[in-house]
C-alpha cells in the first residue's frame, strides 16, 4: 500500500492507494505514527484509490478505530469502491466508522 | 515429454542448477522449455514475468545450496498445472497472488474466476505466511493486532522463519481448478468465523476463502489449505502445453 497525508485545519486527510493486505504491517505502523505525531481532531481516510483489501487490512481499520477512540479524534472513511466497498459493507464497518460515498 | 524433464536456472549459479538437476534426475537443456525453473532474488514484476513463462515447477533458491524438491512439487512433473515454492521473506515482499494469476494465464488453464481465485489465494497466502511460517498467533482485539504489526518485522528478521517455504500448487481437473497453499509452520486449528462482526480483527480470512471457492479443506494439521474453483481447463490432461 502507498499512502499520502494532507493537513487541513486541525485534521488530517490520508489517502490509501493500491492494496491494503497482510504485507502492509510496516507501512501501517508508519501511518499510525504520523497520526499520533500530528494529534489531529479529525482523520479522513480517502479510499478511492484503494483497489483491494484483505482480511488483515480490514483488521487494520479496527486498529485505526481503536486509536481514534484512544486519542479522541473523529475518524471517517471516504469513497471506498469495488471490492473494498463490498467488504466494508459486508462487515458492517459503517456501524463503527462513518463511511462517506 | 521428450527425453524427460529438464531444469533451468534464472539468476542462479550454474553449480546450483547442476547439483539440483543431478540429485533429482533433471537434465539441463536450453533448447526446450524447462520443466523446472530455479530462480534467484526477485521483485514483484520479476516473479510475475517468470511465472508467465511456461514451466511446471518454479523454485526460489536462497543461498548457495540447491533447494528441496518435496513430493508436492515433484508431483507436478507428471501432471498438469504448475507449482511455486518461495521463501516466507519473498512471499511477504512480493505479490505472489498476482504472480500466480499470471501463471494461470500463461498455462492456459481455461476459464477460471480470476477475481475469486485472487481473493481466496490472497487470504490463504496471508495465513500461510503470518499464522503458519512466522508463527504469529491469532490476534483477538485491536490492541493485539497492533502488537502484531511490530512482531512481523522481528519474525521476518529470524532467518529460520524467513527461509520457511510457501508452496502454491495449481492443478486443473475436469470442470474445476484446484489450488493448494502449504506452509511449514506448526499447524492450524480452524476457529469460528467473525466475518460480519465489524469490531473483529481476526477470523474473516477463512470466511472470504469459503465465499470465493466451490470447496476448501485443510490437511496436514492445517498446514495445507486446498481450494477448488469452477473452471474449464483447456490444455491436455498430463501437462502444460
Amino acid at each position: 500500500m502507498r499512502y499520502s497525508i494532507k493537513k487541513a485545519d486541525k485534521g488530517l486527510e490520508i489517502s490509501f492507494t493500491e492494496k491494503l493486505t497482510f504485507m502492509d504491517a510496516e507501512v501501517f505502523n508508519a501511518v499510525l505514527a504520523d497520526i499520533e505525531a500530528n494529534e489531529p481532531h479529525s482523520v479522513v481516510v480517502d479510499l478511492s484509490g484503494l483497489d483491494l483489501i484483505d482480511s488483515f487490512g480490514l483488521g487494520l481499520f479496527v486498529v485505526l478505530y481503536d486509536v481514534s477512540q484512544e486519542k479522541k479524534f473523529d475518524l471517517t472513511l471516504r469513497r471506498p469502491r469495488g471490492v473494498v466497498k463490498e467488504r466494508l459493507d459486508y462487515t458492517r464497518f459503517a456501524t463503527i466508522i462513518p463511511i462517506q460515498d | 515429454m521428450v527425453n524427460g524433464p529438464t531444469v533451468r536456472g534464472d539468476g542462479v549459479a550454474d553449480s546450483v542448477v547442476r547439483r539440483f538437476g543431478g540429485r533429482h534426475g533433471l537434465r539441463i537443456d536450453h533448447c526446450q522449455p524447462p520443466t523446472v525453473v530455479l530462480f534467484g532474488e526477485v521483485d514483484c514484476e520479476g516473479l510475475r514475468r517468470r511465472l508467465g513463462r511456461p514451466a511446471r515447477v518454479y523454485i526460489e533458491v536462497c543461498g548457495d545450496d540447491p533447494p528441496d524438491f518435496p513430493p508436492a512439487l515433484a508431483d507436478h512433473l507428471g501432471v498438469g498445472g504448475f507449482a511455486v515454492s518461495i521463501s516466507t521473506a519473498t512471499a511477504y515482499r512480493v505479490d505472489l497472488t498476482l504472480a500466480i494469476l499470471a501463471g494461470l494465464d500463461a498455462c492456459r488453464c481455461g476459464d477460471y474466476p480470476a477475481a475469486q481465485v485472487g481473493a481466496a489465494l490472497q487470504e490463504a497466502i496471508g495465513n500461510a505466511v503470518l499464522h503458519g511460517n512466522l508463527e504469529i498467533e491469532r490476534w483477538d482485539g485491536a490492541g493485539r493486532l497492533r502488537a502484531v504489526l511490530g512482531q512481523i518485522p522481528l519474525r521476518l528478521a529470524d532467518p529460520a522463519l524467513a527461509r520457511r517455504r510457501v508452496v502454491v500448487s495449481c492443478r486443473p481437473e475436469p470442470g474445476r481448478l484446484r489450488v493448494s497453499v502449504t506452509d511449514q509452520g506448526l499447524g492450524f486449528t480452524c476457529l469460528p468465523s467473525a466475518a460480519s462482526d465489524a469490531l473483529a480483527t481476526c477470523g474473516r480470512g477463512l470466511e472470504i476463502i469459503r465465499a470465493n471457492t466451490l470447496s476448501c479443506a485443510h490437511s496436514d494439521g492445517g498446514r495445507t489449505v486446498t481450494m477448488c474453483f469452477p473452471g474449464t481447463p483447456c490444455f491436455p490432461e498430463g501437462g502444460r502445453p
